[in-house]
């Protein structure tokens, strides 16, 4: 895994997110939301690209205080012979667009931001 | 001594449980490292952090309760407005009048049968709010209060709506302020199990309910018509609790054997805690009558126990309760004995 280095989306890149943690813990919704690159839009490839980034700032590692926080992993799968990288981080800190990419998959990137 | 080189990549790398663990086990210069950091993550949730509004008033009598409950109004800012205070009449909000009621019911057992006054002992004011997020499926404790969602009205109700929810958030306000069982791995679903016996002791308190008439379930309720399931977990039948298209089947071991490695949930937190739930009802249903009169008392002393260590897993905390146990009802006592063969039962004890 890595962090902070430049990397750019192509048509090869699989996103995997997973939300954990939370009161409910099912196999169902833990299951990873997995996001195929060769089947987003131009636009949709260029929002995922800015989520990520974003992530990318965030300092990995922080978690929220107390039980049953939810956190979202991010798994960017191995891609053109780049290595892999994963972002972990808090449900409060998630952008909308990330809670978008796991409830509605690539229709998510479609959302706004707020 | 060699310089810690590595804090960035600590920082990035390790969850804060992780990093808990290597102050307790790592190295000295593993520990070192892990210091540093937590305390530079502390110092980054100092300053990062937005300035908290006053805390209201704690109870100003012993063993009278402080209940203050807010809604977020389906956004996401804590505490949120305030709608009800202590003495304050119905809302006519469903949630927040079930947020009242059952941080009432959970402060009643707490003083009247553990003697304890409050999450903190000392009548720590309860700070519940409901109407959290959109659709929000979870409810959580952030370390200062509750926070309840209103489910997604798809495949969870309202999470207010079961007193067990309630009562187990608030138990890990209590957990976090005796044992602080770090919340991951054996001691994160000790704690998990922790907050799911209270909260079925609560329920089993306020509905006057012995061992037999129980449902032993957590979150009844909480479940929608459209899911396939009774509840989220089952502590007589770990694993039983849902069969569902959507959410899946129930993954809760009630054994060692079938205890599930997973770097998920914080080291599956919330699927380990079947086998010390299902210990806990063995112990209860053995015992007979009222579970919050012997079992339940024994589980607390427990939890209580300075003995017990953050990272404590099962099997500390089994020779506990049986050790309690034996304080509290004498040593070769039936209830030492039942408690012992409860842990031997689901593996944890041999």
């Amino acid at each position: 895994m890595s962090h902070n280095g430049r990397f750019e989306l192509d048509s090869t890149s699989v996103i995997l997110v997973t939300r954990e943690g939370g009161f409910v813990v099912t196999p169902g919704l833990a299951a990873p939301r997995r996001i195929d690159c060769r089947e987003l839009s131009a636009h949709q490839r260029l929002r995922l690209q800015t989520v990520l980034e974003e992530l990318d700032r965030q300092r990995g590692g922080l978690r929220s205080e107390g039980a049953d926080r939810r956190s979202f992993r991010v798994t960017l799968q191995v891609t053109s012979g780049r290595p892999e990288r994963e972002w972990e981080l808090d449900e409060s800190a998630a952008p909308r667009s990330l809670i978008g990419l796991w409830k509605h998959g690539a229709q998510g990137l479609d959302e706004s931001d707020g | 001594m060699a310089p810690c080189r590595d804090r960035e990549a600590f920082a990035r790398f390790m969850p804060p449980h992780v990093l808990e663990r290597i102050m307790s086990h790592g190295s000295a210069r593993l520990q070192r490292c892990a210091r540093m950091t937590l305390q530079a993550d502390a110092q980054f949730r100092l300053r990062n952090a937005s300035a908290p509004a006053a805390r209201p008033a704690d109870s100003s009598r012993p063993g009278e309760v402080a209940r203050y409950i807010y809604t977020a109004g389906n956004q996401e800012a804590l505490p949120g407005n305030l709608v009800r205070e202590e003495g304050e009449p119905d809302s006519g909000d469903i949630a927040v009048d079930e947020a009242y009621r059952w941080l009432g019911a959970t402060h009643l057992f707490y003083w009247q049968i553990l003697q304890r006054d409050s999450i903190d002992g000392e009548g720590m004011a309860l700070l519940g709010t409901v109407h959290y997020g959109e659709d929000y499926d979870n409810a959580f404790w952030n370390g200062a209060q509750m926070v309840f969602g209103d489910g997604d009205g798809e495949l969870f109700n309202r999470f207010t709506v079961a007193l067990d929810v309630v009562a187990h958030e608030l138990t890990h306000g209590v957990i976090e302020r005796e044992a602080g069982l770090v919340y991951a791995d054996q001691s994160g679903a000790l704690n998990e199990s922790l907050a799911d016996v209270f909260g079925a002791l609560v329920k089993q308190h306020h509905f006057e309910q012995n061992v037999e008439e129980a449902d032993w379930l957590i979150g009844e309720g909480l479940l929608t018509d459209r899911v396939n399931g009774l509840a989220l977990r089952s502590m007589a039948n770990p694993g039983s609790a849902y069969d569902d298209p959507v959410l899946g089947k129930d993954p809760q071991p009630g054994h060692m054997d079938d205890f599930v490695r997973t770097s998920s949930d914080n080291g599956g937190v919330h699927i380990n805690s079947g086998i010390p739930n299902r210990a806990f009802y063995l112990a209860a249903t053995g015992l007979g009558g009222f579970a919050w009169e012997k079992a339940g008392p024994v589980w607390f002393d427990a939890l209580t126990d300075p003995r017990l260590e953050r990272d404590g897993d099962f099997a500390q905390f089994a020779r506990l309760t049986v050790d309690c146990a034996a304080k509290r009802f004498g040593a070769d006592s039936e209830v030492m004995q039942v408690v012992n063969q409860a842990w031997i039962q689901v593996g944890v004890l041999s």
